[in-house]
């Protein structure tokens, strides 16, 4: 039912292909590449996921689908979606359940969406069309948010869970943004994780974020906190091992850096199963 | 229109700050975390992502300019531009024509602008097969007249008229760069070697030969072009040295005679 488990893995970044080519080769199970990074005529980002993939499993994680915009699906995308997991033959394909913008504009943005029936049944029609063009099973995130609509009638992990299964489509559970969305709504995010499926749950991101007050942000440009280190472990007790990777978007380290955390990732897994 | 469609767009309307929008009224007030925060958030991101957008696509004009005025201008074209592209990687695609039209009286930022957009088209222009020098060879006396010849897509030839590209030159290097300042009209070829974007300025008799095999032109009406420059016995020699060295440069990715 799952895509293969690939064990730990890291987002790429250009400032890493050097190292993940040479010194470090090999340090990692699997890479997560950018899709709209690699949406490009040629050149040197494709040069390099090319030899990547030689070396590595490659997933692709795209930001604009826009799974529950208003505007049609962007049909050109989505092509253009295909042609690069044809290229580089990606384990699976994910994206974000949100909605990026309307009436054409991207305001390259994972913006949350109200969680009602209506929003579900346009959701699981528009991943409907997504797997039949991509063919294959979407993989797809809860985001962080910052506002809850009014309208809403559902919690968060219901509106997931329905999608997922009404659409039949794989989950990448966020750590770090269940977390940051429990402390910007006052919710559990205990009780968040142990209410999505276990059979749903392909992948799993670890990253940081910046805490403002009131409200934390997600940021992708700090260490993963205690915090959601804590509830990682949470996480690997109810759905075992899962595929899981650092995202890191800002203030880059050094590769060595990211594989430290990442480590620690491996550890946590290896104590809950002794456990 | 549908409910959701409604609210996204006043969510939109709200992000862009462009009009006035009843959205706070669709989400959930807190004593602590009241809605207007709760919208500013977004609000806020969207600004620093584009900004940031446009500096990575334009770190030399950020770097020239400074990030104070980089921001305002930064701004002023997220206000007028909103994305319509799947990736930032194509955001800021008419900021050159923008800055040329708003800042007439400063002609080397717009230039900047374009020469540094036109670099980033080179560094990720289709993958093309180059020609190996040696295939011309293979071509008989009676060919090369109508020889025809396919460039590289990264090949794009330009006229500025100011010193841009000496700009960010220095500024690329991290050299001290020298006061921007108008030039007598030149030309520039931009194009990728291997994986690296390249440029050089053309002399008069290059541009124009270059320009006409770039317009599907043949050897003969290149050389015809370069007759302006040199005298006609020395013309063939001309012509050679100049498609051996776009050859060199990895330039050329095909030639074919009817």
């Amino acid at each position: 039912m799952l895509f293969p488990h690939l064990g730990f893995g890291l987002g790429v970044r250009p400032e890493h292909y050097e190292a993940l080519l040479g010194e470090r080769l090999g340090c990692v199970s699997w890479l997560e590449a950018l899709t709209e990074n690699y949406l490009v005529p040629g050149g040197r980002p494709l040069h390099y996921l090319e030899r990547l993939r030689a070396h590595y499993p490659i997933v692709l994680h795209g930001v604009s689908l826009s799974i529950g915009g208003s505007d049609p699906l962007n049909l050109e995308y989505l092509k253009q979606v295909r042609t690069l997991a044809e290229r580089c033959k990606p384990a699976w394909i994910s994206d974000h359940l949100c909605w990026t913008g309307v009436d054409g504009v991207n305001l390259h943005d994972l913006l949350p969406l109200p969680y009602t029936e209506a929003t579900v049944r346009h959701v699981v029609s528009r991943i409907d069309e997504v797997q039949h063009r991509l063919g294959r099973r979407l993989v797809l995130e809860n985001v962080s948010s910052y506002l809850t609509y009014a309208q809403s009638d559902m919690s968060e992990w219901e509106f997931l869970t329905e999608i997922a299964e009404r659409a039949d489509c794989l989950l990448l559970l966020d750590i770090n943004n269940v977390y940051v969305s429990s402390i910007n709504h006052d919710f559990d995010p205990k009780s968040y994780l142990r209410h999505i499926p276990v059979q749903r749950v392909q992948q799993f991101h670890l990253a940081g974020h910046r805490d403002c007050g009131t409200f934390l942000i997600d940021t992708h440009d700090e260490p993963v906190c205690e915090a959601v280190w804590e509830l990682y472990s949470f996480a690997l007790g109810r759905f075992g091992p899962v595929s899981t990777m650092i995202e890191r978007d800002g203030n880059i380290p050094g590769v060595e850096v990211l594989l430290e955390e990442l480590q620690r990732a491996r550890e946590i897994e290896r104590e809950i199963r002794a456990a | 229109m549908s409910p959701l469609l409604e609210l996204q767009r006043m969510f939109q309307a709200d992000v862009l700050g462009a009009q006035p929008s009843s959205f706070a009224t669709e989400v959930v007030e807190h004593p602590a975390k009241p809605a207007a925060v709760r919208i500013a958030i977004y609000r806020d991101a969207y600004r620093i992502r584009l900004r940031e957008a446009l500096a990575s696509n334009y770190p030399q004009l950020k770097r020239w300019a400074g990030d104070e005025t980089f921001d305002a201008i930064a701004d002023a074209y997220i206000d007028t531009h909103p994305s319509h592209q799947p990736s930032v990687r194509w955001f800021g695609d008419t900021l050159a024509a923008v800055l040329s039209h708003s800042l007439p009286a400063q002609p080397w930022i717009g230039e900047l602008a374009q020469w540094e957009w036109l670099m980033s088209l080179a560094f990720d222009a289709v993958d093309r097969a180059t020609l190996h020098p040696g295939r011309l060879a293979e071509f008989s006396a009676e060919q090369w007249p109508e020889l025809q010849f396919e460039f590289h897509p990264s090949v794009h030839c330009l006229i500025l008229r100011t010193n841009a590209p000496a700009l960010y030159k220095a500024l690329s290097e991290g050299h001290t760069v020298a006061a921007p300042s108008h030039t007598h009209e030149m030309q520039w070829l931009i194009w990728r070697q291997d994986l690296t974007p390249r440029y050089r300025s053309l002399d008069p008799s290059e541009a124009g030969a270059l320009r006409v095999v770039l317009d599907n032109g043949t050897f003969e009406s290149m050389c015809t072009a370069l007759c302006e420059w040199y005298p006609e016995e020395d013309v063939p020699m001309q012509a050679a040295s100049l498609l051996r060295e776009w050859l060199d440069a990895q330039m050329i990715c095909s030639a074919a005679s009817p």
